[in-house]
């Protein structure tokens, strides 16, 4: 007896020449959500277009309640989908739009009309049922689409960058409300995006895609602070990618040198390695001015600001080493004076707040 | 202030022409629609003297005028059925599947728009006689299908333009199957687009003289083909009932069209947002 609501099986799908999804393997337990990340064309899209039946893959098998699916059509599917353009009926009432999926669900009159008011009162439409799709905002059009997918009860729900259509205030606030429906129905949920925001905010579990396959799997925590490899540390966050090689190794910190003779204090690494990328986080690193006292650490590198932006609640600094590297750093904004361009300053941190990655 | 007067010169051109286009489209119509009401019998100088409905009456004794006109109205309904069919089929394909030769195939759907009637008329001539196809009428249907089928695909296509594949997919992904979402979503949408497409195609065909001329024989004779016999012959003011009547039609079935579907929809965008 399996708990696995989905479960995709070494699934590889081409388009002519391209490889669109090279040997996909997840799956995703009852009243999970997780998300599908990764830049475009990196085969997420194509990930949810075959779970949801529009593509056959070529080899792999797609699993949905332990049936095999592969052969099957969208409408023997049971799945919801939530679509980048919600893709609502513009001829049919938003209460039409609700109640369409239970029209070949033998659904009878009244069960369908009282669902569609229940879905409506849960993404809080509840007058809105008369009115037409045009006559909707972005974000009320967005929760008629969430809520005409969950009307039928899916067994999963898909939603294709929900939210990449709308401005980034109202971004926050429907996230949050997104969250907060998908958990009260308990649905099993499937998010393909490629804005971390959206994926960290809502997934419990986070997948990462590129160039068809899967590069990384985890919490949203461990892929910001562990990502295992430079397209993870790259893509996911900010950071300071330093390309070097590792020259001792053992139990005691490691010593990193990067091109141009610098010097870093990384993490034990269990082998030597010749081609290695340390990446440092910009909200790790700390800033003092050259001769100001400054916490203990391992590294400290003196540098010049050759930028200061004030970014509403963070500063972002752009400081160049004096072994010619540009790092970022972001420093909150709490009122202090700003650096002033061509400030000396030391930059400081631990061994701890390095990951070292392949190249 | 030289800028602005050669602003208000083209301005005040572009106002003129418009104005001239106009005066010589409706104009002629106006004075063939006054001068079917002429109660004089016989060709007079435009503006008639006295109104009466003589030149009606004239019309529908014609025997060969209400014959023609029942041949046309047949030939109008049956190639417009067959070419709306056929052209919401054709515009469907090249909207929803991709296959190689697409483009030519488009092309050659919409060139009897570009290629003149007679060559139209001459070679479908050439081509039902080879086929042994002797009837009139059915020689008729074939060339008028073929010269309206530009105007049902293109309206079509207008029509399925604003149809978002997302839509039809999510019809599929809520449980309908294929047919049910074509008539659930891509029709209802479409709707508007196809009847403009078969409003032209009637109009288009209800009036054709040049492609018809190769290909009718004595028991098909259209109502154009026997206006411009008669107008040979001759030349009297039941021609202008007759244009009238012929416009009042058109006219009658875009109203009848403006009550069901919204005339601005059909004539206008046709492409449902």
């Amino acid at each position: 007896m399996t708990t696995q609501v989905l479960e995709l099986r070494n699934v590889s799908k081409r388009f002519g020449e391209h490889l669109a999804l090279d040997d996909v393997s997840f799956s995703v337990a009852a009243g999970g959500i997780i998300s599908l990340l990764g830049p475009s064309g990196c085969g997420k899209t194509t990930t949810l277009r075959t779970i949801a039946g529009f593509e056959t893959p070529d080899s792999g098998q797609v699993l949905i309640a332990g049936q095999g699916m592969v052969r099957k059509r969208p409408y023997e599917r049971n799945v919801g989908l939530l679509f980048q353009d919600y893709a609502l009926f513009p001829h049919m009432t938003v209460a039409q739009n609700v109640a369409y999926g239970l029209r070949y669900r033998g659904v009878n009159r009244a069960d369908a009309e009282k669902r569609t008011a229940d879905m409506l009162g849960l993404v809080k439409l509840t007058d809105y049922g008369a009115r037409r799709p045009s006559q909707l905002s972005g974000g009320e059009q967005q929760r008629v689409a969430l809520a005409r997918a969950l009307a039928i009860d899916p067994k999963l729900v898909l939603l294709d960058e929900p939210l990449s259509a709308l401005d980034a205030k109202l971004r926050q606030k429907l996230r949050t409300e997104l969250k907060e429906i998908l958990t009260r129905v308990g649905a099993t949920t499937i998010i393909v995006t490629h804005d971390q925001e959206e994926a960290f905010g809502i997934a419990e579990r986070v997948i990462v895609m590129n160039g068809g396959r899967i590069v990384q799997e985890g919490s949203p925590t461990d892929i910001y602070l562990k990502p295992n490899s430079r397209f993870v540390a790259d893509f996911v966050g900010r950071s300071n990618l330093l390309e070097g090689c590792i020259q001792r190794n053992g139990p005691a910190p490691a010593a990193f040198t990067v091109a141009g003779g610098l010097r870093l204090t990384v993490p034990a690494q269990g082998k030597d390695r010749d081609a290695a990328v340390a990446c440092i986080r910009p909200e790790r690193i700390v800033v003092s001015e050259e001769g100001a006292p400054r916490p203990p650490c391992e590294n400290v590198l003196p540098g010049i600001v050759t930028d200061c932006a004030p970014l509403a609640a963070d500063v972002h600094l752009v400081v160049t080493l004096q072994s010619g590297q540009r790092m970022a750093v972001v420093e909150k904004n709490l009122g202090q004076p700003m650096r002033a361009v061509g400030a000396r300053v030391v930059l400081c941190f631990n061994a701890n707040d390095c990951v070292i990655v392949a190249d | 202030m030289m800028r602005r007067a050669v602003d208000n010169a083209w301005r005040a051109a572009v106002i003129a022409l418009l104005a001239l286009t106009l005066a010589f489209l409706i104009g002629p119509l106006i004075v063939a629609i006054m001068m079917s009401f002429d109660a004089r019998g016989f060709l007079a100088p435009f503006p008639p003297t006295a109104l009466s409905l003589r030149w009606y009456g004239t019309f529908f004794a014609d025997k060969s005028f209400v014959a023609g006109l029942k041949m046309s109205l047949a030939l109008a309904v049956a190639a417009t059925l067959i070419s709306g069919a056929v052209g919401t089929a054709a515009a469907l394909a090249l909207t929803q599947y991709e296959f190689r030769g697409k483009a030519f195939l488009s092309g050659l759907f919409l060139s009897p728009l570009m290629i003149p009637a007679v060559v139209i008329g001459l070679a479908l001539l050439i081509f039902v006689s080879r086929w042994g196809i002797f009837n009139g009428f059915s020689r008729l249907l074939c060339a008028h299908v073929i010269v309206t089928l530009p105007f049902t695909i293109r309206s079509s296509l207008a029509g399925l333009a604003g149809i978002r594949r997302s839509m039809v997919d999510a019809a599929l992904s809520l449980g309908a199957n294929d047919r049910q979402a074509f008539f659930d979503i891509t029709f209802p949408l479409a709707k508007t687009g196809i009847i403009a497409g078969c409003v032209f195609a009637f109009a288009f065909s209800l009036d054709d003289v040049a492609v018809s001329l190769f290909l009718y024989d004595t028991n098909s004779v259209t109502l154009p083909i026997a206006l411009v016999s008669h107008m040979r012959a001759n030349f009297d003011l039941s021609v202008a009932a007759a244009a009238t009547f012929l416009a009042f039609i058109t006219v009658l079935l875009i109203v009848v069209l403006d009550r069901t579907v919204g005339l601005n929809r059909v004539i206008g965008q046709g492409v449902y947002r």
